[in-house]
């Protein structure tokens, strides 16, 4: 199994450039089903996730073609089944996201349930529920979700909890719904938005992407189209993070300074000097040892909880007693004992972590529980002192694209041991 | 077609139209140059039809760099929807609102 091997030590200095947003391009890729002609997707990041999505249109018989610079061509129109298998779905939660695309353009889907997750609890209940009130027909059966239609109807919707896969689910359905759909209390994300923008390209008549309310006039079919996916701004604001936790100077390119507002709110909080441009973001922290900052993480564009991780991080080598509240997911404080392991002086308090913050971390081999929390190890490890090993890089590999390349490139020793 | 327009009396920046992530962008360029060159201490939002989260992550931006220059900056007349918005994201103690 690959492991990152990080030396730590080095202030971070340079310029990178954001790859596409995952959490966009895993429904734009699943949206393609809904298209009645071909889809270039530009912008895609090279990603685990993007790999077993592929891999989970491919079995359906979606022909897809693959350049040189992951640009990627989808022809929906060659499917030939509408199974999303449990070796699949287990690996990749956003796999669900087929469900309301096979089901509104093909009648029929059967979607493994994604079972249990790391970071807690998130349902499905929510994306079934909408669909039947859009007219489905749904057993869970067998570890499975059946569902049948012959076309799905415009219905009002109230999503119980925000959530935005649900919302992205609900939303790709309604497309090709007859009539009118109404989705209230729907995710705000700017993920959402680029999902909806996607599909508008494609044709479909969507109003009010990144607020509580969408409304969506369901059309007869969607036309193939290019588009090109949004920069990925916890990407983005990862990399910010390394260079204000080692000291250094770092600027990421080709991104959306206005996605990431609440993330540079807290780099400045802790003593970094923020520059943007219309693309860019510039931190530069001037050797300075950073100041803890106090969190609460919320939908956006408040903080994000993928941010979260990364910012316990900073706070363990803060100067001062940092608080950050995950009140999104239950359960995301894992990366917590491994970063203990590596001297940090972190304690929990139900879905608060408090830190008090030690000039100095110190190698160790620690494990990748999640995307996330792997993140925030891979920073702690680049301001120890010695080697950091970190096991499990494969919960990295599903959001980071190249990531040793990225940090290699801002001048951190880092390499990659083999299978 | 331009979605949203800012223009500037004295130090209240007037914002028009409909903020989403299509017009936020060039909203901000435009306006950061006012904030660099002078005070605007007060942001009227009366004249905004509809907004979506991107429009409250401006008024983050700009409150961000208010409060980097050390100056103080209200926002008045914030339409209901962006208001529902600041409060499902937990920003009504951070944003100023009048």
């Amino acid at each position: 199994m690959s492991k990152l091997i990080i030396n730590g030590g080095v202030p971070l200095r340079g310029e990178l450039r954001a790859s596409g947003a995952k959490n966009a391009v895993l429904p734009i890729l699943a949206a393609t089903l809904l298209a009645d002609g071909l889809v270039t997707i530009r912008n895609v990041p090279h990603l685990q996730d993007v790999t077993t999505t592929m891999e989970l249109l491919g079995r359906m018989g979606v022909d897809l073609v693959i350049d040189e610079r992951m640009n990627i061509q989808v022809d929906p129109r060659t499917i030939q089944t509408f199974h999303a298998p449990y070796e699949l779905v287990r690996t990749m939660r956003a796999s669900i996201l087929v469900l309301g695309p096979l089901l509104a353009r093909f009648g029929q889907a059967e979607v493994s349930l994604p079972g249990g997750c790391a970071i807690g609890s998130r349902p499905v209940n929510l994306h079934i529920k909408g669909l039947e009130a859009m007219g489905a027909d749904i057993k869970v059966e067998n570890g499975y979700i059946r569902a049948r239609a012959d076309r799905l109807k415009g219905a009002h919707i109230v999503l119980d909890l925000v959530t935005v896969t649900g919302t992205e689910n609900l939303l790709m359905a309604a497309t090709l719904a007859r009539g009118v759909t109404i989705i209230e209390n729907a995710a705000r994300e700017p993920e959402v938005v680029d999902l909806a923008n996607f599909l508008s390209a494609m044709g479909a008549k969507i109003s009010g992407a990144g607020t509580g309310t969408l409304v969506i006039d369901g059309v007869e079919r969607l036309d193939g189209t290019h588009y090109q996916v949004l920069p990925d701004r916890i990407e983005t604001g990862t990399y910010l993070l390394a260079g204000a936790i080692t000291g250094g100077r770092v600027k990421v390119k080709d991104t959306r300074p206005d996605t990431l507002e609440a993330v540079l709110v807290k780099l400045e909080e802790a003593g970094a000097w923020v520059n943007t441009g219309p693309d860019w973001i510039e931190v530069d922290m001037a050797g300075r040892r950073p100041k803890a900052v106090r969190i609460h993480t919320a939908p956006y564009p408040a903080f994000p909880t993928d941010m979260q991780a990364q910012f316990v991080a900073l706070n363990a080598v803060a100067e001062g007693t940092g608080m950050i509240t995950e009140t999104v997911f239950e359960n995301r404080f894992m990366h917590v004992q491994e970063l203990q392991r590596m001297g940090a002086q972190i304690t929990l308090e139900g879905n608060t972590a408090i830190s008090i913050g030690v000039p100095q971390l110190t190698g160790a081999p620690v494990m990748a529980t999640d995307l996330r929390a792997s993140a925030s190890l891979v920073l702690a490890a680049l301001i120890a002192d010695g080697d950091t090993v970190v096991d499990r890089i494969y919960h990295i590999d599903r959001g980071y694209d190249g990531i040793e390349e990225k940090l290699s490139h801002l001048g951190a020793r880092i390499r990659r041991t083999p299978d | 077609m331009i979605a949203a327009t800012a223009t500037r009396a004295g130090d209240t920046l007037h914002v028009h139209g409909e903020l989403d992530f299509a017009s936020v962008a060039a909203l901000w360029e435009t306006t950061r140059l006012w904030f660099r060159a002078e005070s605007i201490r007060q942001i009227d939002l009366s004249g905004v039809h509809r907004s979506n989260s991107a429009g409250v992550a401006l008024l983050a931006t700009w409150w961000r760099t208010a409060h980097r220059d050390q100056q103080a900056l209200t926002f008045v007349n914030v339409p209901a929807q962006m208001r529902a918005i600041i409060q499902v994201a937990g920003l009504e103690s951070i944003l100023p609102l009048a």
